[in-house]
């Protein structure tokens, strides 16, 4: 069996090396390729644990109508934690934010002007997508102010929003044409290789090699090509986060990027790429090898 | 009771297309280490016969046995199975001209699954058997052209089949080259190896005296009993 297999891979070795540059290029553009779109993958896992970090960060301010009664103000905050996807209501009293307030001006300009502010809620969110959702129930909610009572930042989240979606549509756009670039150069260099090697499949069809023992080397040579390019497409990832990781942590104060799964991104990568390898150069080999 | 023949040809055809014909409707049966030439001129189908028999080529019409099996039998998938049954010589050569004459049959060798061992006792005793094994580092551009059809007959006989198939074994080769080779031929048949040659060389052909079949547009026109 070990003869048996050490001969199959010698032959996808010569078939390889007899076709460098076509075989440079199926494995370049598979690395490209599985990297953008790994990377599109990975982008999503990252903004979903940062979005669920930063969720903690943006608050939403709620105001009371004037007039409210203490009581109805701790009916309100027991209304509000009870929705869906708060994590925290804090009760800011009028007369402590005033305060607050006045500290940021000289004495006499504030000295005889009275009280503006109304009470106050602080409501920090433990998802920030159901944002929206929240502050229509909260506006329904008794004694909200329902005009301008309810503020948070819809528009930086509609911007992460939308800038994921672009991101999805860009990059799965451009990662499938080059995985569909990349097929087409697994398909052609496995084709120059039946075609270069067509003495040795005939001699062996001659001498009674097997249907399997004839085609196996073309596709392990495809398949070797495709798990190559995985591979190389899981370690220009692992570069480009490093990159950006160094560039997070120096500008950023959302805490330390996450480790890069070197795990999953190379047996993912790694599997993805095998197996479209393998599916390519069984694809090139059906004609050719037919009979 | 008579034993059914070693190959035996029922009515067969092939079709190429609507106006080409192969065969049309041989029939043919050949005992067990017989030596029989296929004669004929270029497109009589002599080629298309051995070709049936190695299943290089369907046949649409009849029915072909070889040691009793029926070959559509054998499916696309088995037919390996078939042709380490039988030596194939084909019309080129067919040698890989960067390996040398041991590393031809080695390769042949490893690819019908013998292991380096068995490569390394069976290329020596091939080499001897055709007369080849002075020149068992020599690569194939250093070769005669009957040198080199001997490593063809060697690699034919790695399966140690009962049966040679040789379409042309002398056509690129000088007069007594051609001899050579046909005396290793008879070689081999005179140890009990059915021996099938499709040749135009009629020289040689009538030198040998065996069994002749004469084709014309694919069918059987002349048949001589050898001697």
């Amino acid at each position: 069996m070990i003869h048996r297999v050490s001969f199959l891979i010698g032959e996808a070795a010569v078939a390889s090396r007899r076709n460098l540059t076509m075989t440079f290029a199926a494995i370049t553009t598979v690395a490209v390729s599985l990297f953008l779109l790994g990377g599109i993958a990975y982008l999503f896992r990252v903004t979903d644990q940062a979005t669920a970090l930063v969720a903690a960060k943006f608050e939403m301010r709620v105001y009371a109508l004037a007039g409210t009664t203490n009581p109805q103000i701790s009916e309100m905050a027991k209304s509000m934690r009870a929705l869906d996807g708060v994590s925290a209501v804090f009760w800011i009293p009028r007369d402590k934010a005033w305060a607050k307030e006045r500290t940021k001006y000289p004495p006499e300009v504030t000295e005889n002007v009275e009280n503006p502010l109304p009470d106050a809620f602080k409501v920090v969110m433990a998802d920030l997508q159901k944002s929206a959702a929240v502050a229509g129930k909260i506006k329904q909610i008794p004694h909200v102010d329902t005009k301008q009572g309810v503020q948070y930042l819809d528009a930086e989240e509609r911007f992460v929003d939308q800038a994921r979606t672009l991101l999805r549509w860009v990059g799965t756009g451009i990662g499938s044409l080059l995985l569909l670039v990349s097929g087409v150069l697994i398909y052609n260099a496995i084709r120059l290789s039946v075609f270069s090697r067509r003495r040795e499949a005939r001699i062996m069809m001659l001498v009674g090699a097997s249907r399997l023992t004839v085609r196996v080397p073309y596709l392990i040579e495809g398949t070797a090509q495709g798990l190559i390019g995985g591979l190389g497409g899981a370690c220009i990832l692992a570069a480009a986060h490093s990159a950006v990781a160094s560039k997070m942590v120096a500008l950023s104060s959302l805490g330390r990027p996450m480790p890069f799964p070197w795990t999953e991104a190379l047996v993912g990568l790694g599997l993805v790429g095998a197996v479209y390898g393998l599916v390519c150069s069984y694809v090139a080999i059906l004609l050719p090898m037919k009979g | 009771m008579s034993a059914s023949p070693f190959i035996e040809f029922r009515d067969v055809s092939v079709a190429y297309s609507r106006d080409v014909t192969g065969l049309d409707h041989l029939s043919l049966q050949i005992e067990r280490g017989e030596f029989t030439f296929f004669t004929g001129p270029t497109g009589a189908g002599k080629s298309t016969l051995l070709k049936v028999l190695t299943r290089e080529v369907h046949h649409t019409d009849g029915e072909v046995r070889l040691g009793g099996q029926n070959l559509n039998d054998f499916r696309d998938s088995n037919v390996h199975k078939l042709r380490r049954q039988m030596g194939i010589v084909p019309q080129n050569y067919e040698l890989l001209p960067t390996k040398r004459v041991w590393e031809n049959l080695a390769y042949a060798l490893r690819s019908v699954g013998k292991s380096r061992k068995e490569v390394r006792d069976e290329v020596p005793r091939i080499l001897q058997q055709v007369n080849i094994a002075h020149r068992i580092d020599a690569y194939p551009h250093q070769l005669s052209g009957g040198e080199q059809q001997r490593v063809v007959i060697g690699r034919a006989l790695i399966n140690k089949p009962p049966l040679l198939i040789a379409d042309e074994p002398t056509g690129n080769l000088d007069p007594s080259q051609s001899i050579e080779i046909m005396e290793l031929l008879l070689g081999l048949n005179s140890e009990g190896m059915t021996v099938l040659i499709a040749s135009h060389d009629m020289p040689v052909v009538e030198r040998f005296a065996k069994r002749t079949v004469r084709l014309e547009h694919g069918r059987i026109v002349a048949a001589e009993a050898g001697e």
